[in-house]
Order: C-alpha cells, then structure tokens, then sequence
C-alpha cells in the first residue's frame, strides 16, 4: 500500500464575471491528476510555472479543497475530512515553502517558531525544548541561532528553521515547493544535500515541487512531469535524461543549460517554442499539440493515454 | 567549432574599478579593483552569488550609482571615451545608443501605464531625429527581429498584458533598437522558465552575431554562462578572484572558489552534491586577507595576510589564489 494515493484530482478554480459582465471560464489548474507516493520515497514535480504543480501540492497538504476526486492516506480517504480530524490529520503533513522569510514570523525568534506546532499538539515544555535543541542540531543550526529573529538569520539559515519547524512533529510526508530556488547558488546545494541526508536518515517521504530539472533529479526517486495541469510522463529519475520519452520531457531535458562549455551550441537551438497557453482555456486533444515539434493531426483531436514504457515509467502521447 | 570570432578591439574596459557605499554601519567595499576588457562581438560572463558586487560593477558602467554609493577610483572606457569623466549630458545621449542594459525584472523595468509602442517610439526619439512614423517602423521591425509573433499587437499592449518572458524581450528589443555596440544584461532569463530562457538566449545570440555586438551577461547560473560566455569572470565578496576563456575556466578552474561552485552545482544524471560550507562574508568592513578564506579548504598562513592579487596561471587565465600560482595545472597548453 501506498503511503499517499491520489485519484483523478481536479481543482477548477472559477472566476468573476469581468466588468464587462461577460462570464470567464473557469482556470484548470489541476485537471484530473493521480499519483502515488510510498514510504520513503522523493516523488518529483517538474513543470513550467503556472502548470498547476503549487496547487496539486496544496491540495494534498489540504491547504486547498479539490473540486473533484479522492486522497488517500495510508489507505484512508482524506479529501473531504474536516475540524478536528483534519487538525489532528494535519501532523502527517507539513510544507516548506519557496520563500524564506514570509513562512516565519518576523517578530518571533528561532525557538518558538519550531516549538509552535509542538505547542500546538500539548507537548510538555521540557519535551519541547529538549526536540528543539535536537531539531537545531539535525538541520545544522547552532544554539545560539535558537535566539535570533528570522531577519539575523541569512536565507539559507531561514530554509534550515523552515525544515526544522516541518520536522517538529515527525510527519510521514513533506510537501517541499520550491525550497532551494530563492537561496544562493553555494547555498542551495548545502540545504539540498540537508533534505537529502534528513530524508534518508528519517525514512521521510517528499514530494519535492521545482522547475529545476537538474536539482529535482539528484533528490528524487521517480519525477512527475506536469504540463497545463495534468502529468504527462512519471518516470525513475535515474537515467531520466537518456530514458524520458514525452517529448515535453525532452524539451524540458533540453532546456536546461549545460555547465560544459564543450557542448555549447545546443542550448541556441530550442527545442519547443513559445510559452504554455492559458489554462482557462485548455487546447484540444493533447495539451502540448501546439508547441509540440511532432504534433500529428490526431494529437489536435484526440486524448493521449498513459502507455507504460517500462517498469514505473508511463507517458501519455499518441506517438509512443 | 574553435573559440569566438572576435577582433582583439577592445569595446569596453574596466580599470580598477572600485565602488563604495557609504552607510550608517559602516563602508561597504561592493566592488574592489575591478578589472576586465570586452572586445568587439565578445560575450564576458560575469558570475557570482547575489551580494557579490555584479550588479553594482554593471550600474558603475552606466553611471547609475547614486549617493550614499560612490565610485572611489577606477577607469571605465567604451572605446576610447572615459565614461567617468563625462558630462551628465553627454552620458545620457551614449547611454541607450552606445551601450544599453537589459535588467533582471521586466515587469518594473516597463510603464504599466503606457502601452509598449509607446515606450519604444519614445526611446528612438530620445536619441534619433524622425517622425513617429518612421519610429513605430523600427520599432515594428525590433519586435520582429527579437522573434515576438504579433507585433502590431504587441506594440498596443501594456506590460501587464504580456507574460514574463514576453516583456523580456520587448526589453531586449528595446535595448537594441538604437544598436548598441556593448549591451550590459543583468540575469536576463533568471525569472524566466528553462524552456523560455533558452528561446530568448538563442535570439540575443543570434542578434549579438548579426550587429557584432558585445555582451556583459551577469548571472549566477553556470550553466548560462557555459552555453553563451567567451570568457569568464568570477566575482566572490566584491572583487574578481579569476577570470579565464570560457574552456579554461570550466576545464582547469584555478580558484578554490570555482572550482567548488562548479562541484555544488546539481547536474543531470548525477545524485552527488558537493556544497560550499559557510556563507560569504559581509562587505561590511571586509578584513583584511582572502575573502574566501573561511570557506576554502586549502588556505595557506599567508592567506591572512592580504587579499592576492590576479596573476597569470597560463595564458589568459588569471586567479587571485596564493595556492594557484604555485601549482602546475595539469594539461594547460601554453602557446
């Protein structure tokens, strides 16, 4: 059984009439979506930004309510939970978030910012104090750090007090978007070998949102590739490069600028044009048809399905 | 494919350059003895971490840096004109037509207010003397160029309308209208999507190799620099600690620094990461010695003792490492 089962997730989020009173369509934004995720396992999330990849997050940390389908957790339906089930739910759940500094309190210091969720679910004072101190060390915080506001703190400090408070409660799943995009090169890698070496030594399981092609595959054990709201591929992320068979896939491959410079050239010959189009009014047939550089005259009509490739690795385009 | 294909005319040079801000808390050295030349249809990447002092080298260039910030020394010329002993009025009328700067957010970089035709017809005419029609013509045409489909309405569009990377490259098509012969980028692309990045990296490429310009592109990213860069200059704590042809510097990194910002960068196909430990230093009273010394896993007792300078490692590759100058860099040519 699968630590975390998602089924045909939809969100739709619709839209007020414009001042011109004409009515808008509704923005798919998750479009019927399903995925698993097992114990101890890195599900990566790659997409272009606005593909919907935020909100599938939110949806399963139950930050946002889905419009339509079914979240099961440890073989539990979750999607419709409320109050205090949800609440005690919640422990099972917790998210780091892309931007450092708006997810801590500016006038809080370091020690009650990772205690409050403890706090929350009664834990004794002397307990607290004693998994922070334990917190501070895992994530590679100082003592001293336990007394400073999040403004002393450098950006990747921040991200380490972010993880710390996620971890406070011992959860079975983190929902990390985008936690290494807004730090420093030297620092992104620091805190992405963190997660890493957490996620081995705790048997913790991620779902890990980025565009970063590159940092999601040294994380993660699988990756979901996710365009205008549905995922197209889900493969291994081990020879994801040479085996990825969607051509969204390969365009996203393609797209990421090689730190060699004896294979320059390449990057000035993009593969995909343009930019993804509005999600309110999604293409016809495939979603991709309009950018695709193999775009036939079925995939303008008719919906690709999931093939499978090989073992743990599915596609949905007509010309596999 | 050999090297660049450029004439050994320097378009841009940068002596000594040294920019300070004067705050409340103290000095802050942004930028310390900066050194580069840029020849005609060259691309230099200049990288670094945010802080680094990139940007502010790329604003003293243009004249745009304002009090408490000062440029203390240094020499900058476009050509064979010293920018910083320009008349203000003189600056103004050069900047735009000979060298033009591309910023790292479009979005506050465009007038929400005036549609984007606008905004370019009055660029032209700031520096050129025709007729509005004859400006909407240019314009028309630099949208087309920068490979914007539509823009007819592209040029009746406010910012607000266009996606990111759209209002990218209208900024790029502004920048080129009056055909600069240096264009100062400052991470162009780094908001943008890898799959956008790439189309409008292609089209400044393209560009740059039809008008023969040349290019300071400033980015954190290693990899844009490696697919765009002739040569590489690499910033740490406000000065140019090693500067090399793009091969050199990826294949033979002298610094500590490089060679272990290029071992921290995440690569496909490949799941081990080697990050730098620590942060860099404040440039608040910077002490004296290596900046990067309490990061560096090699330091000597001399490191502490003052900053070294960049010295010649093989031929135009220069490091301001004590440890390089005295290793033997294995497979380094020397011609």
């Amino acid at each position: 059984m699968s630590l975390l089962e998602v089924n045909n997730l939809v969100k739709h989020y619709t839209r007020r009439k414009s001042l011109s009173n004409k009515s808008r369509p509704a923005v798919h934004a998750v479009d019927g979506v399903s995925l698993t995720i097992d114990k101890g396992e890195v599900l990566g999330l790659v997409g272009e930004s606005g593909c919907g990849k935020s909100t599938l997050g939110r949806l399963i940390a139950r930050l946002e309510e889905k419009s339509n389908g079914e979240i099961y957790f440890r073989g539990k339906e979750i999607s419709s939970i409320k109050g205090g089930s949800l609440r005690l739910l919640r422990r099972n759940f917790q998210v780091i978030f892309q931007d450092t500094s708006s997810s801590l309190n500016p006038r809080w210091k370091t020690r009650p910012i990772i205690e409050e969720p403890m706090l929350n679910f009664g834990m004794e004072k002397s307990l607290r104090q004693n998994k922070c101190d334990e917190l501070l060390d895992l994530v590679g915080l100082d003592k001293s750090d336990a007394e400073k506001y999040p403004h002393e703190l450098s950006g990747g400090q921040r991200q380490r007090v972010n993880i710390a408070r996620a971890l406070a409660l011992e959860p079975a799943l983190l929902v990390c978007d985008e936690p290494v995009s807004s730090l420093d090169v030297s620092i992104r890698a620091q805190v992405l070998k963190l997660l890493q070496s957490l996620q081995q030594k705790l048997q913790l399981s991620y779902l890990f949102i980025s565009h970063d092609l590159a940092a999601v595959s040294t994380i993660a054990t699988r990756v979901a590739v996710m365009y205008l709201g549905q995922i197209v591929e889900v493969l291994p992320a081990a020879g994801l490069e040479k085996a990825a068979a969607h051509p969204y896939t390969r365009a996203l491959i393609e797209a990421v600028p090689m730190p060699d410079p004896h294979r320059a050239g390449a990057l000035l010959r993009p593969a995909v044009r343009g930019e993804p189009p509005d999600s309110s009014k999604p293409p016809p047939g495939c979603r991709f048809h309009p950018r695709c550089p193999l775009a036939e005259e079925r995939c303008r009509i008719e919906n690709p399905v999931y093939k499978k490739i090989e073992e743990q690795h599915y596609a949905a385009c007509h010309l596999l | 494919m050999t090297g660049y294909i450029a004439s050994e005319k320097p378009a841009l040079t940068v002596n000594n350059l040294s920019t300070w801000f004067y705050t409340e808390n103290g000095t802050v050295r942004a930028a310390n003895s900066v050194n580069f030349t840029i020849n005609r249809g060259e691309t230099l990447g200049l990288v670094g971490e945010s802080g680094c002092g990139k940007s502010v080298t790329a604003r003293s260039i243009l004249g745009l840096i304002e009090p408490p910030g000062e440029i203390v020394r240094g020499e900058i010329r476009l050509g064979s004109t010293n920018l910083l002993h320009l008349e203000a009025s003189k600056l103004e009328k050069l900047r735009g037509r000979d060298i033009a700067m591309v910023f790292q957010d479009p979005l506050s970089s465009l007038n929400p207010v005036l549609n984007i035709g606008l905004q370019m017809v009055e660029t032209i005419q700031a520096h050129r003397k025709t007729n509005r029609k004859e400006a909407k013509r240019q314009a028309l045409l630099q949208l087309d160029r920068i490979g914007l489909p539509d823009p007819e309405r592209i040029m009746r569009s406010y910012s607000f309308e266009l996606s990111g990377g759209m209002c990218q490259r209208v900024m790029l098509a502004m920048a080129l209208l009056l055909e600069p012969e240096v264009l100062i980028v400052d991470e162009p692309t780094t908001a943008l999507d890898t799959t956008v990045q790439t189309q409008i990296l292609a089209e400044l490429k393209r560009l740059q190799r039809k008008m023969n310009m040349s290019l300071l592109l400033i980015t954190h990213d290693m990899g844009v620099v490696a697919q765009m860069a002739d040569k590489v200059a690499v910033m740490y704590a406000g000065s140019i600690i090693e500067t090399a042809p793009v091969r050199k510097l990826f294949d033979h990194p002298a610094h500590p620094y490089t060679r272990a910002l290029l071992r921290s960068i995440p690569r496909l196909g490949q799941n081990d990461l080697t990050p730098i430990e620590g942060q860099p230093p404040s440039l608040f009273n910077l002490p004296a010695g290596c900046p990067f010394l309490k990061r560096c896993p090699e330091t000597l007792s001399s490191c502490y003792d003052y900053m070294p300078s960049l010295e010649e490692v093989s031929p135009g590759h220069f490091s301001a490492c004590l440890t390089a100058h005295k290793v033997e860099l294995p497979g380094v040519s020397s011609q």
